[in-house]
């Protein structure tokens, strides 16, 4: 066997374009020779047949796929008799967010909503049925000409063994940490709330035209996302509206437990802003050793110091309070020594 | 008196027996710290150094180190004849060599002399199995085995009779007036410089491990291959320690074993979270390892000074230790390039020349009276005597000259003799294939 490409057919499906490529898979447009309908076919690299993990996590995502129906989630259609491993999903027009993002840079605040709305949506249905993304991206939302999007990839949803993410686990095929939450930084799986952490931060991308945190390279920004604050939107866009900012910072919250508790609540407060309590994030209180600015660098000689002059305070009080001598006794055992004469 | 003498010898007798167990604890934490492909050639290094050792000092080594010392007060009086070779200066006399006790043929019905070699063949047995952790992964089998033979019959035995066996070191004191000449209680310089300084010199002869320094300025990591092996390792040298340091009374009817025992428990515990915080601040990490190199560290500077210094300064000692261990295993390496698998010569090394400064700067004045022949107690720098520093400096430095010296003539000779290294394809495969023949986890 070898990759199929444009043109060829696979079981009875006739394969007429390519419409994107990852690392992992071909993703083609392909007309279903039974009933004539148009669908999309997720088409794994050969060098993945054999891969146990991978074809694990692939059917996985079938099954994750087959169980969702919503607007805007892309179907999963059922196939039987396929020769070889591939996913058939519902063929929907459209471009990524990553290339909408590409063109326009930054949307106008309504239009933003619009799209946040529907990811939003999105969530609430996921969630209920009990299935977290864990890998929300701009490349994995779909928007067609009209603005409805649809959400792709379930490949790492659920799925127990999903990739955890550690500082020193980076893999290539993880790509950009741009929009992993903290915890999924720190190695933990992740829940709902990372959805939420993700969706905040393409909502910020789409008005700002700019990720919440800036670094050098993906080790820098995941320290950045463990450590620092993001930006506030309006600094770089100042007419955006506050509310909508406090619903994108209340989103991204370092902290799991300080963003919405669910996709519901964030849903309800994108559908409409007005109603949202601004929050002040400025009195929020650091713990107290952050607070005190300590450079990381002079805490070693600074214990030390105080440490050797505390113990040498003490043994000067010891050497020179009580009595001095152990009680006389009776022979001096001390032995091994005695000086020959 | 013959129940103080029973009770002194139980004393010693058991405190031998802790520090035979510590053995034990030296073969774990060098094997936890090694590759899982040399566990079998570590494990039988530090073995075979036991036996060999005990014959070795049984033979030779007693009598060199304690042939000369007429007898032990506090376990019972004893009628044996003993010889101490040296020389005369004036009326000055610099002692060499023990030169009697050999094969205890003389001793061999003397309980206070018996009791005193088990004591005495432990402790050497401890210095000896410190350079099977320096030399891992690495040496050949039989030039260990003659190495065994050598460190128990002539290198340990000659500083420690300078040191414990009426040698010119404990007589610095009577003969020069520089405090009670060198005082080690239990060993810092006899036992763990000793064995840090010939690991050093064995490490420098040797030359890393296959693949640690790299062509581009690079060092390897290798590391070791179970962690909660050294980690219990640790705890057991821990506990054998104190018959160590409380045993070195040679007397349960002595009370400063209580102040000892604290005194070591202390200097532990702080080398242990000074290295830990150490690691933890320079890589962001709580590495376990290095904190138990920290403990021992604080274990090997106290054992020195163990009975002349108040419980803040066996802390203070304690914290110094974990900073040399923290600094120390990293410098040695990219500083001297020396490859030293489990970082001996730093933890036995660096802190048994501190321990040894340590008494002469930290004794306080409220132990030690007549020490070495010298009225008064023993007193350091802080409280009163310089003289008492100048002995311990002079005792670190012959330490690292004479023992480095003769070790690294040893090692330079052995590998004339047998070839010290194991050749390069017995190291990429494994010792334990290979020059041991057998596999310490066999994949069946």
């Amino acid at each position: 066997m070898r990759d199929v490409i444009a043109g060829e057919r696979l079981d009875h499906y006739e394969l007429t374009d390519l419409l994107a490529r990852s690392g992992m898979a071909s993703i083609f447009r392909a007309v279903d020779s039974r009933s004539g309908e148009t669908v999309a076919l997720k088409v794994p690299h050969m060098q993945y047949e054999s891969d146990v993990g991978f074809f694990e996590r692939f059917r996985r995502e079938e099954q994750i796929g087959q169980k969702l129906e919503h607007p805007n989630i892309v179907r999963v259609l059922p196939s039987e008799e396929r020769s070889r491993m591939y996913l058939v999903m519902e063929f929907a027009e459209g471009r990524s967010l990553r290339a909408l993002l590409g063109n326009r840079r930054k949307l106008p605040q309504e239009e933003a909503l619009a799209i946040a709305r529907q990811i939003g949506s999105a969530l609430v249905y996921m969630h209920e049925h009990g299935v977290v993304h864990r890998d929300l991206k701009p490349d994995n939302v779909l928007v067609n000409a009209e603005g409805r999007i649809k959400l792709l990839d379930f490949g790492i949803a659920m799925d127990e063994a999903a990739r955890r993410l550690t500082w020193f686990g980076l893999s290539p095929p993880i790509g950009t940490p741009d929009y992993m939450a903290p915890e999924q930084v720190r190695g933990k799986r992740g829940d709902a709330r990372t959805d939420i952490y993700a969706l905040g931060t393409i909502l910020y991308e789409l008005l700002t035209g700019e990720t919440p945190f800036v670094a050098g390279n993906a080790h820098a920004m995941m320290r950045a996302k463990l450590e620092a604050d993001p930006r506030p939107p309006r600094e770089l866009v100042p007419t955006l509206d506050p509310k909508v900012e406090e619903i994108i910072l209340r989103a991204i919250e370092r902290s799991p437990r300080e963003r919405y508790g669910t996709a519901k609540e964030m849903l309800a407060d994108l559908e409409d802003p007005s109603h949202v309590e601004l929050r002040d994030r400025s009195t929020r209180q650091p713990p107290l050793l952050q607070r005190l600015h300590i450079p990381r660098r002079a805490v070693g000689p600074a214990l030390l110091v105080i440490v050797v002059s505390a113990l040498l305070s003490l043994t000067w009080i010891v050497g020179h309070s009580g009595p001095r001598h152990a009680p006389p006794q009776e022979s001096s055992p001390i032995a091994p020594t005695a000086a020959p004469s | 008196m013959t129940s103080t003498y029973s009770l002194n010898l139980a004393w010693l007798l058991l405190s031998a027996f802790l520090v035979m167990f510590m053995q034990l604890g030296f073969a774990m934490v060098e094997t936890g710290f090694t590759r899982a492909k040399n566990a079998v050639h570590t494990m039988a290094m530090n073995f075979v150094i036991y036996p060999l050792g005990v014959i070795g000092f049984w033979l030779v080594g007693y009598g060199v180190a304690l042939g000369g010392v007429p007898g032990w007060p506090s376990l019972g009086p004893s009628n044996v004849g003993h010889a101490e070779l040296g020389f005369h200066v004036g009326s000055r006399f610099f002692g060499l060599l023990g030169g009697s006790k050999f094969a205890l043929v003389s001793v061999a019905h003397d309980p206070p002399s018996l009791a005193m070699f088990l004591f005495a063949t432990v402790f050497m047995d401890t210095a000896a199995t410190i350079p099977t952790g320096a030399l891992a992964e690495r040496w050949r089998f039989v030039a260990f085995a003659l190495y065994g033979a050598f460190m128990s019959m002539v290198l340990y035995p000659i500083f420690a009779n300078w040191v414990w066996g009426g040698g010119w070191l404990s007589s610095l004191g009577v003969n020069f007036g520089l405090g009670h000449g060198v005082v080690d209680f239990a060993g810092s310089s006899v036992v763990h410089m000793t064995g840090g300084v010939t690991g050093l010199a064995g490490a420098i002869v040797l030359g890393p491990r296959l693949g640690k320094f790299r062509k581009d300025g690079t060092i390897a990591l290798f590391p070791g291959h179970n962690l909660p092996m050294a980690v219990m390792g640790t705890f057991v040298l821990a506990f054998g320690w104190f018959g160590f340091n409380a045993g070195s009374t040679l007397a349960a009817s002595e009370p400063r074993i209580a102040e000892i025992a604290v005194n070591t428990a202390i200097s532990s515990a702080a080398g242990a979270l000074t290295a830990l915080v150490f690691v933890w601040l320079r890589h962001r990490r709580a590495d376990v390892s290095l904190s138990c190199n920290g403990l021992l560290g604080g274990l090997v500077a106290i054992t020195a000074p163990c009975a002349f210094v108040a419980p803040p300064a066996a802390a203070l000692i304690g914290v110094i230790a974990g900073l040399l261990v923290g600094w120390g295993v990293g410098a040695i390496e990219r500083k001297w390039r020396v490859d030293d698998p489990v970082g001996a010569i730093s933890v036995h090394g660096l802190c048994g020349a501190w321990g040894t400064l340590a008494v002469g700067i930290f004794a306080d004045g409220t132990y030690g009276e007549g020490f070495n022949g010298v009225a008064g107690p023993v007193r350091g720098l802080l409280f009163g005597d310089g003289g008492q520093l100048a002995a311990q400096a002079v005792g670190a430095v012959v330490n690292v000259g004479v023992v480095f010296g003769l070790a690294y003539l040893f090692f330079r000779a052995s590998n004339r003799l047998v070839g010290n290294r194991v050749a390069a394809e017995v190291e990429w495969t494994g010792l334990d294939e290979l020059e041991m023949g057998s596999s310490a986890y066999p994949r069946e």
